[in-house]
């Protein structure tokens, strides 16, 4: 008898803890991160996973979401499309995630996609993920939701040119241009859209071509870009392309003008570059505008041990604001269902951070993209903002200079 | 710049990758694959060195080297001497493990933010101007000269020197000269901390040349095929593969397209090693014995 009612409360014990931890499980968000953390490309999407992990765990401090704490999984890829497809299967099959944030290349992007189809999985692109180019149009797929701070590669384009025929007009130069991807699809995508729309402004495009991403050294491409005459060169690339070339350019005595998109470090490459002729075009502000929320991510930084930038952070923090606000629209009882839906409800501030308020809509799942340019200033040893703000809708875009 | 130029200064930068791997292998046998995270890791020396020194090459450059030589050898006291008696394949192994180890270490003690080293170091960064209308940056012709240098410098030590005659005799019978009382572990470690060093110097000038960051690793991977195709166990043919494959690539990259210029050298090597599986200057016998 007395072994029986042992053997009876060691049964409910055991029933009460499971159930125990099923409650637990309902009380947390599951959330997965899947990014670049190593690996070559690393330096333009690590920043964003340490910004994004420094908010969630802020957030986590003050009580979480709805009053529920998030659990996020952090997994590298590597910006591998292996180590992609097999974070995929963990984080959707194995852990089961509400929604999975993704911060890497665009090659990373198909086996990440094709599961969150098979598992009905909000997939995020945050950081400086790149939009796919049919995200606003009837063939996006209905769970990809781009938070990134880089347009489509068709937007960008719609920016970027004339922002290099504005700055050609202005010193006075006969643009002869250049053009540089790096050897991945989307930023090729990027600059063959650049080459069309160059050509209906009248843009000579004497050069043209695709760095891979492990190359030791340029300098033969470069060699090809000065041969071709191009004073103005843009790239629509990881930073890490855009330096590499750059520095070869120079090495070899080019004095020409490089308009690149932007990055994680574009700020940051300004201020240690001074190079006064390297111009970066983003759709998000640097910290120089001085905005308070540049404050609240220092000292962020101070209090969890982040020893990167400010103007690294931010699009991470941004990420996880976008994050944050998706989980409070879904509620408490938060399902990939619901989550889906909640994220067409969601319009989200970033404090200026992205200059629009973030929304999507069931007809697009852009960003509404607005651009500016930077460059570094030799007179007040500073970056310094060098065009209005401006809102690309698919037209080009009307750039003004300042002086 | 002229095409050889460029095909120089890269033929000069692989050299001094190449000439690592190529005085492991000489000692131990064993294919470095940690080669670009030690590259990076003593690079990052370099950078704190100038930081603290306040921009200062010399105090720079002699701590990055110290350091390098110090890594080196405790690599090969801790992790490959233990090794010693094993199949080779399992200390190239190890040496993955340490790499991801070193990269790990590295990216922890500097963080993942990207450094211009030579930021603090502009007077290098001029060039100036050979023959009319070509000019070498003084970061490249400082490659060139350190390749000649080191070329040089391990050709002599290796001849004259008896810690140089000892790393010979090792590589040519290790049991002979371990009977002849050489002190056969002493002479590895100051392989490998002779490899780090060259690795650091190399990392040095890409980092001055480009950039710093934990992520550059593969770029120490450039120096394998040149290594190969002049010979595993030849100083001197290191010097050679390394202007083949600079050659290949400068040549791909500007006259078909830069995609290629990854896929050129592996295409030279591959028709290097149907025709001469050794190396142009390697030795037959040690390749049997691999």
């Amino acid at each position: 008898m007395r072994r029986n009612a042992t053997v009876l409360a060691a049964g409910l014990s055991l029933a009460a803890s499971i159930l125990a931890g099923a409650a637990n499980a309902q009380q947390t968000y599951k959330i997965g991160i899947s990014g670049a953390a190593t690996g070559p490309a690393s330096p333009s999407y690590l920043p964003h996973i340490e910004a994004i992990r420094m908010y969630l765990r802020q957030l986590n401090d003050k009580g979480g979401a709805n009053g529920v704490k998030i659990d996020v999984i952090f997994v590298d890829d590597k910006a591998a499309p292996s180590e992609a497809a097999s974070n995929a299967k963990r984080l959707m099959d194995d852990e089961q995630v509400l929604a999975v944030g993704l911060m890497s290349l665009s090659s990373t992007y198909a086996p990440m996609f094709q599961a969150a189809t098979r598992t009905k999985t909000p997939v995020l692109l945050l950081g400086q993920a790149v939009c796919p180019g049919n995200a606003a149009g009837p063939d996006k797929n209905p769970l990809v939701f781009c938070g990134g701070s880089t347009s489509d590669p068709n937007t960008a384009g719609y920016w970027q040119v004339p922002l290099v025929k504005a700055l050609a007009e202005k010193h006075g130069d006969q643009l002869k241009l250049a053009l540089v991807a790096a050897d991945i699809p989307i930023s090729r995508q990027g600059i063959d859209n650049m080459e069309q729309l160059a050509k209906k402004l009248g843009i000579a495009v004497v050069d043209k071509q695709a760095l891979p991403l492990g190359a030791a050294d340029v300098s033969g491409a470069a060699q090809r870009i000065i041969a071709s005459g191009a004073n103005y060169v843009t790239s629509w690339a990881p930073v890490t392309t855009a330096v590499q070339m750059l520095a070869a350019l120079r090495r070899q005595g080019w004095n020409g003008w490089y308009i690149h998109n932007h990055s994680a470090e574009a700020e940051d490459t300004l201020r240690q570059l001074k190079d006064p002729k390297l111009v970066m075009s983003p759709e998000y502000a640097f910290t120089v505008e001085k905005l308070p929320v540049f404050g609240e991510i220092e000292s962020a930084a101070k209090k969890y041990g982040v020893t990167l930038p400010a103007d690294t952070l931010s699009l991470g923090w941004a990420s996880g604001m976008m994050l944050e606000a998706a989980l409070k629209q879904c509620g408490a009882d938060c399902t990939r269902e619901k989550l889906a839906t909640a994220l067409y409800g969601i319009r989200v501030d970033t404090a200026g951070i992205y200059p629009d308020p973030i929304s999507w809509s069931a007809q697009s799942h852009t960003r509404p993209a607005s651009f500016t340019a930077y460059a570094w200033d030799t007179k007040s040893q500073a970056v310094k903002r060098i065009t209005d703000w401006s809102r690309v809708h698919g037209d080009l875009a009307k750039v003004k200079v300042l002086d | 710049m002229s095409l050889l130029l460029i095909i120089a200064i890269q033929a000069a930068f692989y050299t001094l990758l190449g000439l690592g791997y190529v005085l492991i292998y000489r000692a131990t046998r064993v294919l470095n694959l940690a080669h670009g995270d030690v590259m990076v890791f003593g690079a990052f020396i370099f950078f704190q060195g100038l930081v603290t020194s306040g921009g200062s090459v010399v105090v720079a450059a002699l701590a990055a080297l110290t350091g390098a030589a110090l890594l080196g050898g405790l690599i090969y006291a801790s992790i490959m001497r233990p090794l010693a008696g094993y199949p080779v394949a399992v200390g190239v192994l190890a040496t993955i493990a340490l790499g991801i180890t070193l990269r790990s270490a590295t990216t922890v003690i500097w963080s993942g933010q990207t450094r211009y080293p030579a930021e603090h170091v502009g007077r290098l960064g001029g060039g100036f101007e050979l023959t009319p209308g070509v000019s070498v940056s003084g970061v490249d012709a400082l490659i060139i000269l350190a390749a000649v240098a080191a070329i040089l410098g391990i050709s002599l030590f290796l001849q004259r020197a008896a810690v140089g005659v000892g790393m010979r005799g090792v590589a040519e019978n290790v049991l002979l000269a371990a009977q002849r009382g050489i002190n056969i572990h002493a002479i590895n470690a100051v392989s490998w901390a002779a490899a780090a060093m060259m690795a650091t110097i190399a990392g040095i000038f890409f980092s001055l040349k480009v950039r710093l960051g934990p992520d550059i690793w593969y770029v120490g991977l450039a120096g394998f095929a040149p290594a190969l195709i002049g010979g595993m166990d030849s100083v001197r043919g290191v010097a050679l593969g390394a202007l083949i494959v600079a050659a290949a690539e400068v040549l791909a990259s500007r006259y078909i397209a830069p995609q290629v210029s990854l896929v050129a050298p592996f295409l030279v090597l591959l028709v290097a090693l149907w025709l001469r599986p050794w190396g142009i200057f390697g030795s037959r016998e040690e390749l049997e014995r691999v």
